[in-house]
């Protein structure tokens, strides 16, 4: 590689160049700025007025200004001569701090109700040691829950759900460290390498970064993907994509004039116990993912797989032991589950049409403005996918064949034609094939190795970026109203399993709700199925009178904004039938606070005293 | 990092006070979620030798996490839930990784600096003399001055004095107490901190 290339990259020592000097004071002064005003703009937010575009709607001005100046000064410190990793760094990291753990700061209580289910789980395991097979699919997968449960008992703290307040920040920083190495192994290019990390959290959107099976799993796979590309990697290219180059080679003739493949890094020498370490480190994190996680081994499988056939790893027995795993965990940890799913599970097995539509068409119902975000989150994923394809032709046609970051961005795809996955198969799509797209769409700006960025690709990606990170907090936290637990909610759910006997019959209106937390075994949970039955109290009644047991009814403010914004409940028609069911005497109310009100059966009540005193 | 091994070992040991006498702070938590998402991965890569921060912090947070995973696994698995006994297994994993690099260690530095000590050509020549003589290794050793165990260890570690000595004795050293099979790759090296 050139002196000059290697001192732009700044793997030369030279001296900083006077601009550089004032550039770097420039994106300090800016990202400090950044900092204080997303600082002083954290008490004005209101939560009480969110609207259904999420927290962006109640995002002071101040706020949205320090995410344009964070963008502004990732730009800059791109620009510099002499490359300053730390000044990239602090820039996505403040990106982190501002968009990920907003909620984090500005809410009062954990949020998103499912993360109360997956403490739920954990607490059960810590309490009894037992798994439910019968009872939710994830216990046929539950070493997640099992780790939280060593976790919260060697902590002591006293419910897993108190992990949730921060996991969104944390695991978006741990994801950036295999997401560095991987980017490494990539390209020497550390503009492109940094641009890549910035891209990667400008555009995860994707919320699966709280207390899941899904964002442990998504650590192990970065960092499964990230040991094989640093330490087990081959250099060869197949015959099919050699005939391919040799094809555009014809065609284009700057590629045949740059011609060779980009310069990386010199492979780090490891030693014989370093590689074995290495190997059985793949295999221990392959090993649990496979226990804990429902799709995530087979992302792995596609992504080990793709670097097998094209001769980019040379652990080529690992797509085997990968198929070999999962099939074993399947064949005799599953069975409980599967007796009674793998009808609904085989169907969708390429019937990529149908999966893809109800992917997309079941998203597209709810309020107008619930509408809007996911109109903007489906414009966002497509505008990245367009971006990272005209990277990956511009890198191309100048000398650099991504065929890892290629394969990899594609791999994820063929999970649509296995499963539906619940309606987020796209999503989980999205998530796993999301590095190696931004990888790529940072490649668009970057498309030669140490020549830093243009000046028209200096504006193209300061706009890029700026819209981007704008765009982030709609995408990010569009569904924010309908995710943040108030405390007063998580006040009356408290209750809640402080006064319910064991054996009651716990009842919501729908599945959005912060119970389940604990002591998930010892009661029956019910949801009305989206007020069909909570229309009526008689309808209810009939419905829960028919569960022989002490039957309390939950019903709070996150249900009521999910059934608004996502089934297209009109505005008003809950309070009316709140109205219905506190005048009604066939229910009465045991607890009530700004947020959620809790019934009692009546007719139902002598099970409660009977229970009670059992 | 000298210390670094001292540094795991301390903060394993106060987490498993904290834990076992169930103090009720969060200092406990704190502790507790360190040491679950570092401590025994950073144990383990200690002993391959990897060098830098972010490599190290690559490798050691999914490594303990999974570590700890396994172990939680294994009791729910074998109906013994005692999370006691899983942090007992995790303390156990990290002290015995740490012991266990700091003994591999400290008998690299042991070979390191015997064969410095048999560096010295006069004590060469008098051990190779001993040889010669059809001495048996306790009289090389007093002939150049070392213990005999600081003879076997050089021996067995470098090729060069191996060698030098079945030169002298004109191939008449081919005896087991002079050459080991354990000296499968006989580099000569330093040993790495």
């Amino acid at each position: 590689m050139q002196t000059t290339a290697l001192r732009r990259e700044g793997r030369l020592p030279i001296a900083i160049p006077a601009t550089d000097v004032a550039r770097a004071g420039l994106v300090v002064v800016l990202l400090a700025g950044a900092g204080a005003l997303w600082a002083v703009s954290l008490p004005g937010y209101d939560l009480r007025s969110m609207t259904d575009l999420g927290l962006v709607s109640v995002t002071p001005p101040l706020g949205m200004a320090a995410l344009a100046l964070i963008g502004l000064a990732f730009v800059l410190s791109l620009r510099m001569q002499r490359f300053m990793p730390v000044l990239p760094a602090l820039a996505v990291l403040l990106l982190v701090a501002t968009v990920h753990a907003l909620p984090s700061l500005v809410e009062d209580a954990p949020r998103q109700a499912v993360a109360y289910i997956h403490a739920g789980f954990t607490d059960e395991i810590e309490r009894t040691g037992q798994l439910l097979t019968n009872a939710d699919a994830r216990f046929s997968w539950p070493v997640f829950f099992s780790l939280g449960a060593l976790v919260t008992s060697v902590a002591g703290v006293d419910n897993a759900i108190r992990l949730q307040a921060w996991a969104a920040p944390v695991l978006q920083i741990a994801y950036l460290v295999p997401l560095y190495f991987i980017f490494r192994s990539l390209t020497a290019d550390r503009r492109l390498i940094w641009g890549a990390l910035f891209l990667f959290v400008a555009t995860n959107w994707i919320g699966q970064d709280y207390y899941s099976p899904q964002g442990f799993n998504y650590l192990l796979y970065l960092t499964v993907i990230a040991i094989l590309l640093r330490w087990f990697r081959r250099r060869d290219v197949i015959r099919p994509i050699r005939a391919l180059v040799r094809f555009f080679e014809r065609r284009w003739p700057r590629l045949r004039r740059d011609g060779a493949l980009e310069e990386l890094e010199d492979d780090p020498d490891v030693t014989a116990p370093q590689r074995l370490l290495l190997g059985l480190i793949v295999v221990l994190l392959i090993a649990v993912s496979v226990a804990s996680h429902q799709l995530t081994p087979f992302a792995l499988l596609a992504a080990v797989g793709a670097l097998t056939v094209l001769r980019r790893t040379s652990l080529v027995g690992l797509p085997v032991l990968v198929a070999v795993l999962i099939a074993i965990w399947i064949s005799y940890m599953t069975v409980d589950f599967l007796s009674g799913h793998l009808a609904g599970l085989v169907e969708d097995v390429g019937a990529v049409g149908g999966t893809t539509t109800r992917n997309v068409a079941r998203r597209l119902v709810g309020s107008s403005g619930h509408l809007f975000v996911v109109q903007v989150r489906l414009f966002a994923t497509a505008a990245l996918w367009l971006i990272a394809a005209a990277g990956a032709i511009r890198r191309f046609r100048h000398g650099h064949l991504d065929i890892e970051a290629v394969a990899l961005a594609a791999v994820p795809f063929g999970l649509i034609g296995f499963q539906s996955y619940g309606g987020e198969m796209l999503l989980r799509v999205y998530l796993f094939s999301l590095p190696f797209m931004s990888f790529l769409a940072a490649g668009l700006f970057f498309p030669v190795a140490g020549r830093g960025l243009s000046t028209a690709s200096t504006r193209a990606f300061a706009v890029t970026a700026a819209v981007l990170v704008l765009v982030l907090m709609l995408t990010k936290h569009g569904n924010e109203k309908a995710d943040w637990i108030s405390a007063d909610e998580l006040a009356a759910a408290d209750y809640l399993y402080a006064a319910a006997p064991a054996g009651s019959t716990l009842a919501t209106v729908n599945r959005a709700s912060p119970i389940k937390y604990r002591q998930f075994e010892q009661y029956r949970y019910v949801d009305l199925r989206y007020l069909y039955e909570f229309d009526e109290p008689s309808a209810a009644e009939s419905f829960l009178a028919g569960y022989d047991s002490c039957v309390y009814l939950f019903v709070s403010r996150t249900q009521q904004v999910n059934a608004e914004m996502y089934v297209g409940v009109p505005p008003g028609y809950w309070e009316q039938a709140r109205e219905r069911y506190r005048s009604s005497p066939l229910f009465s109310i045991v607890f009530e606070n700004r947020d959620a009100t809790i019934y009692e059966l009546n007719s139902a009540r002598h099970h409660c005293h009977s229970d009670a005193a059992r | 990092m000298r210390l670094e091994p001292m540094l795991l070992i301390a903060w394993t040991m106060a987490t498993a006070a904290l834990a076992f006498s169930n103090v009720d702070h969060p200092i406990r938590t704190l502790f507790a979620l360190v040491f679950v998402s570092f401590v025994p991965g950073l144990a383990i890569i200690r002993m391959a030798h990897f060098e830098g921060l972010a490599i190290r912090l690559l490798l050691a947070i999914p490594t303990s996490l999974s570590a700890a995973a396994l172990v939680s696994a294994v009791l729910v698995y074998s109906g013994v839930p005692s999370w006691n006994l899983g942090l007992s297994a995790l303390v156990s994993l990290t002290v015995g990784f740490v012991i266990a690099d700091f003994a591999r260690r400290s008998v690299q530095r042991e070979t390191y600096a015997s064969r410095r000590k048999l560096d010295d050509e006069t004590r060469q020549e008098a051990l190779v003399q001993a040889f010669v003589e059809g001495g048996t290794l306790s009289d090389a050793a007093a002939a150049a001055g070392v213990s005999t165990a600081t003879l076997r260890r050089a021996l067995r570690s470098s090729n060069r004095l191996r060698y030098a000595v079945r030169v002298a004795t004109h191939g008449e050293s081919d005896r087991s107490d002079l050459t080991s099979p354990d000296n499968a790759d006989g580099a000569d090296r330093a040993p790495a901190n």
